[in-house]
């Protein structure tokens, strides 16, 4: 009997101490906390570059975001993709296509570069878009499980590691809705920016081909305001 | 008073007016063509006997030459505010067939002014604008004629025919207005039988997003834009011809929609009293032709594009002696990135399910580096249905080699 209240004694405290912990920690200030590091505003201009290792493939960006869903994307480099711009609006992307003049809509899985797919640099926000657990935590870092919470996003499920005395995020694996890795990435590159620190190169890695790897550099960042018209299809041929 | 260039600089610096953010590009290419081109410029195949109206022949040239094409444009930008943008087209192309030792031509492609406010956006010039949503063949796509000497390459804007216009637009959250009124139609190049006001073509179109789904209506009043089938008045072999003397008015609805991984695209085109017969001294045969066209399509995550398309065509029965015609077509289009490899391919085919028409189109592109592409384009066409499809692609075998050079 004694033996039985002894550890009914230590399973309670375990449970209130559980309790405790997952009260003392809110997976959603994590994330909201991740995404102002990314993130200098709702509105705010970046210069991307994309680079791939194993090609002579380096691409340049000016990524234009308009609060939570609003996205312009105007490619520079290479100059045989110059003008390919692409437009995201919520869930939806257009595409512009050059030799023909007219933008056509596509999906968001539609890869950019390399292993960087459009929603890398276009949509770098977590929170709103993914619901989050606890999914384990080391002395230094919580790892948190993001499930999408509607379709239409880039990745279904995302295991984002992220660091606990800075709540910066650290690296992030990219999984189908099974579970099955996809991508890896990176984050580093930390420095002042618009007020903050922030990561400034993001190393996406393919998880089966480990050698295929594409480094996105932020080149410049700016708090900036756009006018309606810049979200619009007529914007994407300019 | 003299403003030099000195001056102009110093006022700048001091912020007297703003110098423009100005870029500049364009592109060299170079193009082997197996094909017969067809020549509609200069004017010179009227056939004045036949219809005493405006009717262009698009005779054969050589079925094999080379072009050089030069293509530069500028842009300068003010605070987001006004664009001026100037894009300009030459090219050379020979042997010709005629004995002619080349044909060349000097097109202004763009040359636009752009205002920009938060709604609102008008830009005013020479432009081409783009309407519908699927591929191939396009009925919605009728703001802008095309330049039948670009074989093969209607959908591509080089063979758009450029237009002076005003373009307003405005944008009101998920509803937004487009007009158009372009007051100097060309529907062939260097036609320059100007009369503003009777020859003027103009419409609008306005659409809204409703979610996922965005829903388009226009309408547009222009002169003809598709050749038909016509019998030579000396000879009497069908030939394609152009009646660039007819009223055509087109609306309809163009909407697209995702679904899952999946965007699906929809065009319906009514264009009313379109000429689709032009029989040898008589009037033409005028119908209101229907075109549907449904399509859909997904990126596959291995940088693998694949789409669908069923397009129908229908005659309305305004001719007593004439059944009702329907036409029906279905098309795959498919897109890939070789990996680990800087080659991309593209396979195009459509094919009548109630007649024999066919078109089979691919290319295969060689990114040699960021500005240099090289690639091969081959077409396999043939026709026997009544619809517009013959009467500009009949039975014919084409080939395209081009390197080209972007800046």
């Amino acid at each position: 009997m004694k033996k039985f209240f002894l550890l009914f004694g230590v399973a309670s405290s375990f449970v209130l101490f559980s309790s405790a912990l997952a009260a003392e920690v809110d997976v959603d200030e994590i994330l909201k906390k991740a995404d102002n590091i990314r993130n200098p505003a709702e509105s705010f201009f970046m210069r991307v570059e994309v680079a791939d290792t194993g090609a002579d493939a380096r691409s340049v960006f000016e990524v234009s975001t308009g609060g939570r869903d609003k996205t312009f994307i105007r490619t520079l480099e290479p100059a045989r993709d110059k003008g390919h711009n692409l437009l995201m609006l919520g869930d939806d992307m257009w595409a512009y296509i050059p030799n023909m003049k007219r933008s056509v809509r596509v999906s968001m899985n539609q890869k950019l570069s390399g292993q960087s797919a459009n929603g890398d640099i276009s949509r770098m926000r977590w929170y709103g878009d993914y619901s989050a657990k606890m999914e384990k935590q080391t002395d230094k870092e919580w790892i948190l499980a993001l499930s999408a919470s509607r379709k239409g996003l880039t990745y279904d499920r995302i295991l984002a590691k992220v660091d606990k005395a800075t709540g910066r995020p650290v690296s992030a694996e990219y999984q189908t809705i099974a579970g099955k890795a996809l991508k890896r990435a990176t984050f580093g590159g930390y420095k002042m920016d618009e007020g903050a620190v922030r990561p400034h190169e993001i190393l996406i890695q393919d998880a089966i081909r480990s050698k295929e790897v594409s480094t996105i550099r932020i080149l410049q960042m700016q708090v900036k305001n756009f006018s309606a018209s810049t979200f619009s299809q007529a914007a994407l041929s300019e | 008073m003299c403003f030099c260039a000195a001056e102009i600089a110093y006022a700048a610096r001091r912020g007297l007016f703003p110098l423009p953010e100005t870029q500049v590009g364009g592109k060299l290419r170079y193009e082997l063509l197996l094909d017969d081109p067809l020549n509609s410029d200069s004017g010179a195949n009227i056939d004045s006997v036949s219809d005493p109206t405006s009717k262009s022949n698009l005779t054969s040239g050589n079925p094999a030459f080379h072009r050089i094409q030069f293509a530069p444009w500028i842009s300068a930008k003010w605070e987001d505010m006004y664009t001026l943008r100037g894009e300009f087209r030459t090219w050379i192309r020979f042997p010709e067939a005629d004995n002619t030792a080349f044909r060349s031509d000097v097109s202004v492609e763009d040359l636009s002014l752009k205002f920009q406010s938060s709604v609102f956006r008008a830009t005013v010039g020479m432009q081409k604008v783009s309407w519908g949503e699927n591929f191939g063949m396009n009925p919605a796509d009728v703001v802008n004629p095309r330049d039948f000497r670009e074989p093969k390459s209607f959908d591509l804007s080089q063979a758009k025919v450029p237009l002076g216009m005003a373009n307003a637009q405005l944008f009101l959250g998920d509803w937004d207005l487009q007009v158009i009124y372009a007051p100097l139609p060309r529907t062939l190049p260097h036609t320059t039988d100007y009369s503003w006001f009777y020859n003027s073509e103009g419409g609008f179109r306005t659409g809204y997003r409703l979610g996922d789904v965005v829903v388009q209506g226009f309408f547009y009043r222009h002169w003809n834009r598709t050749p038909v089938p016509a019998l030579d008045a000396s000879t009497g072999i069908p030939q394609s011809v152009l009646l660039n003397n007819l009223r055509v008015n087109s609306y309809g609805l163009s909407s697209n929609a995702a679904l899952n991984d999946w965007i699906l695209r929809g065009d319906i085109v009514v264009n009313e009293d379109e000429p689709v017969f032009a029989g040898f001294a008589r009037e033409p045969e005028r119908h209101n032709v229907t075109y549907v066209i449904l399509g859909t399509d997904r990126s596959f995550a291995n940088n693998i594009d694949l789409g669908l398309q069923i397009m129908n065509e229908t005659w309305d029965k305004n001719v007593p002696t004439q059944p009702r015609i329907y036409t029906y077509w279905a098309g795959v289009n498919g897109k890939a990135k070789i990996p680990r490899t800087e080659f991309d391919s593209e396979i195009l085919f459509f094919h009548g399910t109630n007649n024999n028409d066919f078109w089979l189109r691919s290319r295969l592109n060689w990114n040699v580096n960021a500005g240099w592409k090289i690639g091969v384009e081959g077409n396999l066409t043939g026709a026997d249905s009544q619809s517009s499809f013959p009467s500009v692609f009949a039975k014919r075998k084409s080939a395209l080699v081009f390197a080209e050079s972007v800046f």
